[in-house]
């Protein structure tokens, strides 16, 4: 199986941000973006991560993302 | 757009008086003209929607030496080009019709000039030197074709109506048929719901000849292995979407020779082919809409609200639940196969509507859905997919109101009940992992059946549609495991058949697709799936390919998949019509065979009390499914699946009859 590399993160971050689909529920914004972020770069989040706190921002998902390619 | 039928023996020369029960039979196929050719092993028939080349293309049709005859039904869009060619490498045309093309073509290139067409085709080709019949159909099957075979030969034709035009062919439902319809919505090629009748698969090529019966395919439906897509770059992806969009819309609007209108539903996908016809032709603009009584299912705001932003000339047809049942009778006599929803109904009578004003051929958004990942099945597996990654997370749950936020009964109102509904049987290396709930929920229309009918079922050789699933298909992107189930059962099945040609063909009325251009195909089943739906965000790229020619409202409304009242149609007036309670009394259900009488009366009680009202979905596709075979029995098992008007040929008759030598002229 094969993942968009680094170079694509933030296009592909962009296209996300550019969705119109927000609620007024920040916590099932999270899992919307969990849902993509999953989908996209092959990863599983856990249930702490699924948080708006951490998937509420560009740089939230850019920090997450870091973290999961150095732990491999 | 017309009806081909056909006859090959190995015995007496074709009956003519058979071959032309069985164009008569094509007659609402083709109402401006018909004809027929004959020799001592075929008979090719042929009814006519003149099109392309009005004045020349009538039909049956030959080469220059008249040894390879022709019976074609539908479009090539790439005519004009492939003619241009095989005029440079010899060939002489005596028409400019495309059908000639195909002729040419296939003297040129033999079997592979398929794979060169652009197009919805169903055709037959008789050789006479070499004594073959070729039959091909289009690549996602647009266009039917079927055929029954037995020890003397073949009979081949548009419908399955034509084929049962000669008596000596059995009539019987096919439980392997019932099954798959019972679970898939619709059989899937080569099956049929008769015994013995079969349908050449999308994108196949059948020959019969010296040495025998043999098919196989000339295009399959396929993806590249997840994250090995060729483009990956969104913008540049957008662009080429768009381009292509624009020629196959172009091609299919300006590629005729009588006027052409468009369907406008609402959605997006009808609105991008409207508005690049307005943008990209200098065509007068003429949109044709299907407004519901029932604000349920209505979509009329944004219809106009598009027509006015096109300029268009607008009509719409307003249907009552009243409308969908008085003509449900002529539907199922069109769609030839149950059906387990009304939606067919209201667009029998839409193409009832265009044709009233004058035109032929319609453009519409069908296959939008598929091809770029339109449809809530996809955005479910997502979800499913989603819990299936940690099936202990219970934080998970809510991602079930990501689903349907517009509905009044959200499952996401109770988020532990909708991830069991939705989260049922969820094995994550099913392959079909996204359709399995839907499949699931469409079997429980079985329990219905008597106990003969599910011991018939249960022991048919009915075929895993998993199992047919390509070699490879495993390292595709799930969304593309699910687009190819999506393409391979309901699209030709029933959105191109029972909604599609079926209802279209019925009141004589063509529909030109340019989602499912091959080109267009093509570069978007190339594409990264997170392009088609990006999230839970349903076909991405093409809103963002035509953001500047669909209104906002439109391009962002939440997706509202085209429904009709289902039983509502059938039990909420005082007096129900008169056929349901004759295909439906004790005594028909139990000489059909297929349901259980008493379990009929039940579900049909329980209707009669609530007006077919707030029926849960399993309910309303078993009220679907009993009458729709119940009128399938009555027409074309205990009747023979003839209609009023059509026992003759439509005239002016062409004849070719080398076994009398007769020739006529139209």
């Amino acid at each position: 199986m094969n993942r968009p590399g680094p170079e694509r993160v933030e296009e592909i971050l962009a296209d996300h941000g550019e969705l119109r689909d927000a609620t007024d529920d920040p916590e099932l914004d999270a899992l919307r973006t969990a849902i993509f972020l999953e989908d996209v770069f092959g990863i599983v989040l856990t249930d702490a991560e699924i948080d708006p706190a951490q998937l509420g921002s560009l740089e939230g998902m850019r920090e997450l993302l870091a973290r999961r390619r150095e732990a491999g | 757009m017309c009806g081909i039928c056909g006859v090959v023996t190995d015995g007496p020369p074709p009956d003519v008086d058979l071959v032309r029960r069985m164009m008569g039979r094509l007659r609402h196929r083709g109402p401006d003209g018909s004809g027929y050719f004959r020799d001592h092993r075929a008979a090719l028939g042929h009814t006519r929607l003149a099109i392309i080349d009005t004045a020349g293309g009538a039909q049956p049709l030959c080469n220059e030496d008249e040894n390879l005859w022709i019976t074609f039904n539908g479009e090539i869009f790439n005519y004009v080009e492939l003619g241009e060619e095989l005029r440079r490498l010899g060939h002489t045309f005596r028409t400019a019709s495309d059908t000639e093309v195909v002729v040419h073509a296939w003297e040129e290139w033999g079997e592979s000039c398929f794979s060169r067409f652009n197009g919805q085709w169903a055709l037959a080709l008789w050789d006479r030197r070499a004594e073959r019949l070729v039959l091909s159909r289009d690549r996602l099957g647009v266009r039917p074709l079927f055929f029954r075979r037995d020890g003397r030969g073949l009979a081949f034709a548009s419908e399955v109506k034509a084929l049962f035009a000669d008596p000596s062919v059995p009539r019987e439902l096919d439980p392997a048929g019932l099954d798959q319809t019972f679970t898939y919505w619709s059989t899937v090629a080569p099956r049929t719901i008769f015994r013995g009748i079969e349908q050449l698969e999308p994108g196949y090529v059948a020959m019969l000849d010296r040495d025998g019966f043999r098919t196989a395919p000339y295009w399959s439906i396929s993806f590249p292995e997840q994250g090995r897509e060729t483009g990956q770059d969104t913008a540049e992806n957008a662009a080429a979407l768009r381009e292509r969009i624009i020629e196959a819309t172009r091609l299919r609007f300006l590629r005729s020779d009588v006027p052409v209108g468009a369907y406008l539903s609402g959605g997006i996908d009808s609105s991008v082919t409207a508005a690049v016809i307005a943008r990209y032709t200098e065509a007068p603009l003429h949109t044709f809409s299907l407004r519901f009584d029932d604000g349920e299912f209505d979509e009329g705001d944004y219809q106009q609200k598009m027509a006015a932003e096109l300029g268009a000339q607008h009509q719409d047809i307003v249907v009552s639940h009243a409308d969908v049942a008085e003509v449900f009778p002529d539907v199922v006599r069109h769609t030839e196969t149950p059906i387990l929803r009304s939606a067919p109904a209201p667009l029998f009578l839409l193409s009832r509507l265009v044709r009233d004003h004058g035109y032929k051929v319609v453009v519409t958004g069908e296959g939008a859905d598929e091809v770029l990942a339109g449809y809530d099945i996809f955005r479910e597996a997502r979800v499913r997919l989603f819990w299936s990654r940690d099936p202990q997370s219970r934080k998970r749950d809510r991602a079930a109101e990501l689903l349907y936020p517009w509905m009044a009964r959200s499952p996401g109102r109770a988020p532990a009940f909708a991830r069991s509904f939705f989260g049922q049987n969820l094995d994550p290396d099913d392959p079909a992992l996204s359709h399995r709930p839907r499949w699931d929920s469409t079997a429980a229309v079985k329990a219905l059946l008597t106990p003969g009918t599910r011991e018939a079922v249960d022991g048919s050789d009915a075929r895993d549609v998993t199992s047919m699933m390509p070699a490879g298909s495993e390292s595709w992107d799930p969304l593309a495991r699910a687009q190819w189930l999506e393409m391979t059962t309901l699209l030709p099945g029933y959105i191109l058949a029972s909604q599609g040609d079926r209802m279209l063909m019925a009141n004589s009325v063509e529909g030109r697709f340019p989602f499912l251009d091959r080109d267009v195909v093509e570069l978007a089943n190339g594409l990264p799936a997170r392009h088609k739906l990006c999230g839970l965000d349903e076909k991405h790229l093409l809103k963002r390919a035509f953001a500047d020619l669909v209104p906002e409202e439109i391009l962002h409304r939440p997706k509202q998949p085209y429904r009709a009242p289902d039983a509502a149609s059938f039990f909420s007036r005082e007096q129900q019509p008169e056929w349901l309670r004759e295909v439906t009394s004790p005594a028909a259900v139990r000489a059909a065979g297929v349901f259980d009488p008493g379990q009929v009366s039940g579900l049909f009680a329980k209707c009669a009390r609530t007006g077919g009202l707030r029926m849960g979905n399993t309910d309303n596709m078993r009220v679907l499914a009993v009458l729709s075979t119940q009128l399938v029995h009555q027409q074309f098992i205990a009747g023979d699946g003839s209609g009023p008007g059509d026992d003759a040929p439509p005239e002016p008759v062409l004849v070719v009859d080398l076994v009398n030598r007769k020739r006529s002229t139209p």
